[in-house]
């Protein structure tokens, strides 16, 4: 009956990637486009918040710093020394999973408003790092200059596609593995954890470390996408803003994660309109959806469908 | 030999010392019971030895190593699972994952195969199913194995952590007051299945205060207080014993 369960899942994402496919076809205003694609940027490191928050409770508000080392790296690689945009768009990641991976040993010993404030630390770290070390990030000038993975914008569009429907895929079989049971363990109660033999500091060391890959990931994107690097673009708020993404998409849900990026980021620039009373709008906005989401939200359809087979199932215990 | 043996074992809290310098032996095969009034330092026992606190003195053999140098995951690779006073399931998951968390160390997948859904991934899934739902047989869960842990009853509750202990192929189960709440008809399943994970080899210690299930259940109890070892032997044996009589009820003229 799982299975079932999963198909219905993964066909959630199918529809979804389908519906996204369509868009260059059909033909949307460039800057749409672009909305668009920041969008599933955004979903990648909303899917990484999903793996460390979602699953494993580790709450993270400094994932803008680490997403900004995944920029920096592929700006900073393709601009000064001329790497081959592809091979630092594979090394952003894995330098971010470095760091990630020190983020999490506070992780440790640290819990709750702790490890927050922790996390706070290293994304103020990241931001004031890239805003003094001129010479080599263009300080608060910016990083200019930087060559895309794929000139022309459609394909690009399809490639940031494939990478989140990869991703996705592979995070919600993340989820339902050995590996996500640990997470999970670890969310709930990580001395029931520890005794049934999960070690509980290497789970936690690889859900930070797959998050950063994924938050450097999601970087390399926006930089590629930008072609423009600024430290204003990694701030507080952003993590904040990440962290709301992952809040209003279920927490633990993947498409919720997409949904929601998707729409919060869009979300500004339909308002734009509004002009001065914009930003009032979109906050008030986010609070009624918060608070209407359990109506709405993924988890909720998600759980639909597993009531369903919950009673097939009594039918066909009762027949026995 | 025995297999698990404590040699003067101590854990203090600050100056309080929970367990003083107990030797306690669990031959293979054996269900032992472990008794004491509250506050005795009997579940202080159960977590020095699964490596949830670190001792302060003596040495915890598990089957001919010191144990108790290592951290909980690797004693319970050892083979050594339990449960606990206070239930700790995994309240928002199913019970069929619940029990599921218990074969975290015989799961070989790793992220790669995880990721690519390989074909080693599809057949331990199905090796897996077949354990679990064998477990749920045992503690008679099989039913409810769909359900949100939370949503079930305190006693069905008590059993999955039983069930999830089990699946991790222990030679050695500790469980923490396993009848505690239980009603009549629930403690005696509940013996039944204790009873069934000895026949497979599964060697017990238990901590109980409904005497009933101590004496129908162990072939030897230790009884301590104030973490000290006052008395052991079979359940009748202790049961006449002056220094357990006085513990438990005080002697004559103590008012």
């Amino acid at each position: 009956m799982g299975k079932i369960f999963d198909t219905i899942k993964n066909n959630i994402l199918i529809v979804i990637a389908l519906l996204l496919a369509l868009i260059p076809v059909i033909g949307v205003p460039s800057y749409q486009f672009y909305i668009i694609e920041r969008g599933l940027q955004n979903a990648i490191i909303v899917i990484s918040l999903v793996i460390l928050l979602g699953y494993t409770g580790q709450l993270s508000l400094g994932h803008a710093g680490l997403l900004a080392t995944g920029a920096y790296t592929y700006g900073i690689l393709v601009v000064s020394y001329n790497v081959n945009p592809w091979i630092a768009f594979l090394i952003a990641p894995i330098f971010t999973a470095l760091i990630g991976a020190l983020l999490g040993i506070p992780s440790f010993k640290l819990t709750g408003p702790f490890l927050v404030v922790t996390t706070i630390a290293l994304g103020e770290i990241v931001r004031i790092l890239i805003l003094n070390w001129e010479k080599l990030t263009g300080g608060p000038y910016g990083l200019t200059g930087i060559t895309s993975i794929i000139s022309n914008s459609k394909l690009m569009f399809y490639l940031i596609l494939i990478i989140v429907y990869f991703i996705s895929v592979a995070t919600s079989r993340l989820s339902v593995s050995k590996i996500g049971l640990a997470f999970k363990a670890i969310k709930e109660d990580e001395v029931a954890a520890e005794v049934m033999g999960v070690d509980v500091k290497r789970y936690k060391l690889l859900a930070f470390t797959i998050s950063s890959f994924l938050a450097g990931l999601s970087g390399a994107i926006f930089a590629s996408l930008t072609g423009y690097l600024n430290p204003d673009s990694f701030t507080f708020a952003d993590s904040a803003t990440f962290l709301l993404m992952t809040v209003l998409g279920g927490m633990s849900s993947v498409p919720g994660a997409i949904l929601s990026s998707l729409a919060v980021t869009a979300l500004p620039e339909i308002l734009r309109f509004m002009a001065r009373s914009r930003m009032v709008i979109y906050s008030l906005v986010l609070l009624l959806i918060i608070r209407y989401s359990k109506q709405l939200s993924s988890v909720k359809i998600s759980k639909f469908f597993l009531k369903k087979k919950n009673k097939e199932d009594l039918v066909v215990g009762g027949g026995e | 030999m025995a297999l698990l043996e404590t040699i003067g074992l101590v854990k203090r809290f600050g100056g309080l010392t929970a367990v003083d310098h107990l030797d306690l032996q669990v031959n293979e095969g054996e269900i032992c019971g472990l008794i004491g009034p509250n506050g005795s330092g009997k579940t202080t026992v159960l977590n020095v030895i699964t490596g949830i606190y670190k001792n302060d003195g003596g040495k915890v053999i598990f089957n001919g190593k010191e144990i108790h140098i290592l951290t909980p995951h690797e004693i319970c690779e050892h083979g050594i699972a339990r449960t606990f006073q206070n239930i700790r399931v995994l309240g928002s998951q199913t019970v069929y994952d619940n029990v599921r968390l218990g074969l975290h160390i015989q799961t070989k997948s790793d992220l790669f195969n995880i990721i690519f859904n390989t074909k080693q991934v599809r057949e331990e899934n199905e090796r897996i199913r077949k354990i679990i739902e064998e477990a749920l047989d045992i503690v008679g869960l099989r039913k409810e194995k769909n359900e949100i842990t939370k949503n079930l009853p305190y006693g069905k509750q008590k059993v999955l952590e039983i069930a999830r202990a089990i699946v991790a192929k222990p030679k050695l189960l500790l469980l923490d007051e396993p009848a505690a709440g239980l009603n009549t008809a629930e403690t005696e399943n509940l013996m039944e299945i204790v009873r069934n994970i000895r026949k497979r080899g599964i060697s017990i210690l238990l901590i109980e205060h409904e005497m009933a299930f101590v004496g129908g259940l162990t072939d030897k109890v230790y009884v301590i207080n104030y973490g000290k070892k006052i008395a052991e032997g079979t359940f009748n044996e202790i049961k006449k014993n002056p220094s357990v009589i006085q513990v438990y009820l005080g002697t004559k003229g103590d008012e």
